[in-house]
């Protein structure tokens, strides 16, 4: 699994404004500061068993830290994007799409066509 | 062919939520039904119950019990234990009467209730107090319980899987005299979380502890496996709750220990639901539909029969059937191999589309022709192209099980290397 690990709060931001995954960062522990993630649409994920055990400044807070954390951005209930119920009615476009492409693949069928 | 032309109406790039939907409609796997909460189709239940079966027997290998407790919870009990409640108050279900009677041709509720009825969104208010009812000494300890049930969280926004109002899930009770034990026991659950995530599901996960901002509540430490959807975000995909004694203390679960004091216990919760099935599309399926890890799907091969005209009708079913005997008799993962022969009345290349919409690993087709060489076309579901593999029978079927192994193995890789957008 890819983790990217960053070391400011600026490269916290450009991160989150360039592309989304898990990063790992330094976190001081305090409470308050993870309101701050709110702004990048991430939350602290978790404070995963593996730890680096290396010192650091927290990202967030610049205290000093030594715990790792992995911020995210996450499902956290309903996801916000797109519609939540769009229904495509079965076989509408799916059949549109579909149907050139078996056409094609009966035309290179393998060695099984009778 | 072009490449360009994928099974699904819409890529995941162009609209990843609808992308998301397509899948579930191309593989039948469930459906909004109408009412709240939604129809799983026997696809999508097929894929729950694999799931369930190997967390099943986890459980139980863990040392657990299954049990059952009433979806129906008093007001006065949910009320006991505030801060759980605060997490639950604004998308419960409540029951209010109990007859419906006619006025003016239409039913309305009658006899309302004295006391209404919370539909459970999660067990505890119901369970907690049983376990007090059970338990009065050291002698009594540990209880390790767990129950497969449905839970009611009232959705404004749903979302098939992910979020539904209605959804299935277990969830595990324990109790213990100390916190150590406790511990312990949040640890083992979210390790068999995490196995059956990675090992079965071929799901990449970072495990670890919650920060207090993204608690449980009412939870001294929340244990959790974070993974990775195919759009960059990420899914909290089960979590396993060290309670402390807060619950325990709510609910006077008291206990007298080997040294004659009257000690309260510890508590742990952890639960896995439906929502792994979300987790799998988005972290397996691509823009042909569904893909399963083989361990996991409910078929491993399905045989489809190539028929023109009745006269080798019966040959080539034959010939099928042996196949699937062949193949149950191996076995892959401690398991007989999953083969399923369509005999459906449908054409060929739309049952083989179907199956490979529904994510199922390898389909095999036998025609005539293959009759007379010994031989089999197989579709690989990894890297779908047009052309079945001719392959012979007999080496087919005795490769079945490293052929699972490695695509189990490649599904793996792929994740693990998932690259961030």
């Amino acid at each position: 699994m890819t983790v990217d690990d960053v070391t400011s709060l600026d490269a916290v931001r450009r991160y989150f404004s360039e592309k989304t995954g898990f990063v790992r960062a330094k976190w001081s522990g305090n409470p308050a500061s993870e309101d701050l993630l709110k702004e990048f649409g991430a939350t602290i994920r978790c404070i995963p068993y593996e730890q680096s055990g290396t010192a650091g400044r927290c990202v967030l807070t610049g205290e000093s830290a030594t715990t790792d954390a992995i911020f995210a951005k996450a499902y956290e209930g309903a996801p916000r994007n797109g519609s939540t119920n769009a229904q495509t009615p079965p076989g509408s476009k799916t059949v549109f799409w579909i149907y050139p492409r078996i056409f094609l693949s009966v035309l290179c069928r393998g060695p099984s066509t009778p | 062919m072009s490449a360009a032309k994928r099974a699904l109406p819409v890529t995941r790039r162009e609209d990843f939520a609808e992308w998301y939907q397509a899948v579930i409609d191309a593989a039948d796997m469930a459906e909004a039904s109408g009412v709240r909460g939604c129809m799983i189709k026997p696809w999508g239940y097929k894929i729950w119950e694999r799931i369930q079966r190997r967390l099943d027997d986890d459980i139980k290998a863990t040392g657990h019990d299954n049990c059952y407790s009433p979806i129906f919870i008093p007001i006065e009990l949910i009320q006991k234990e505030a801060s759980h409640v605060e997490g639950f108050a604004k998308e419960m279900a409540i029951v209010t009467h109990h007859r419906l009677e006619t006025q003016d041709g239409k039913l309305v509720p009658a006899a309302p209730l004295e006391s209404p009825l919370v539909v459970r969104p999660t067990s505890e208010a119901t369970i907690t107090p049983a376990l007090k009812r059970w338990i009065h000494s050291y002698r009594d300890l540990p209880v390790k319980i767990n129950q497969w049930a449905n839970v009611v969280r009232w959705e404004l926004r749903p979302r098939l899987f992910l979020r539904t109002s209605e959804f299935l899930w277990q969830e595990g009770h324990t109790v213990h005299a100390t916190a150590e034990e406790a511990m312990e026991e949040t640890r083992t659950m979210l390790n068999v979380y995490r196995s059956l995530v990675e090992d079965f599901m071929a799901i990449p996960v970072v495990p670890g502890v919650k920060s207090p901002g993204e608690r449980f509540p009412g939870a001294v430490e929340t244990h959790t496996i974070e993974a990775m959807m195919q759009d960059g975000r990420a899914l909290q995909s089960g979590t396993s709750h060290y309670l402390g004694q807060n619950f325990a203390r709510a609910a006077e679960i008291e206990f007298v220990d080997r040294d004659g004091q009257l000690k309260i216990a510890h508590t742990t919760s952890w639960g896995f639901s439906t929502r792994l099935i979300g987790a799998t599309i988005m972290v397996h399926a691509d823009d042909d539909g569904l893909r399963l890890p083989p361990r996991l799907t409910p078929y491993q091969v399905v045989i489809v029969p190539i028929m023109r005209g009745e006269a080798q009708r019966g040959d080539v079913v034959a010939a099928c059937e042996a196949l699937a005997r062949s193949l149950r008799a191996q076995s892959y993962a401690d398991e007989p191999i999953r083969a399923f022969v369509d005999l459906r009345a449908e054409n060929s290349t739309t049952k083989r589309w179907n199956w490979l919409k529904k994510g199922v690993p390898l389909v095999c087709e036998i025609g005539p022709r293959d009759l007379q060489g010994g031989q089999v076309a197989v579709h690989c579901r990894l890297d779908i192209c047009a052309r079945g593999v001719a392959q012979n029978l007999a080496e087919f079927i005795t490769g079945i099980p490293q052929v699972l192994g490695n695509f189990q193995t490649t599904m793996w890789n792929r994740r693990a290397d998932i690259a961030t957008k």
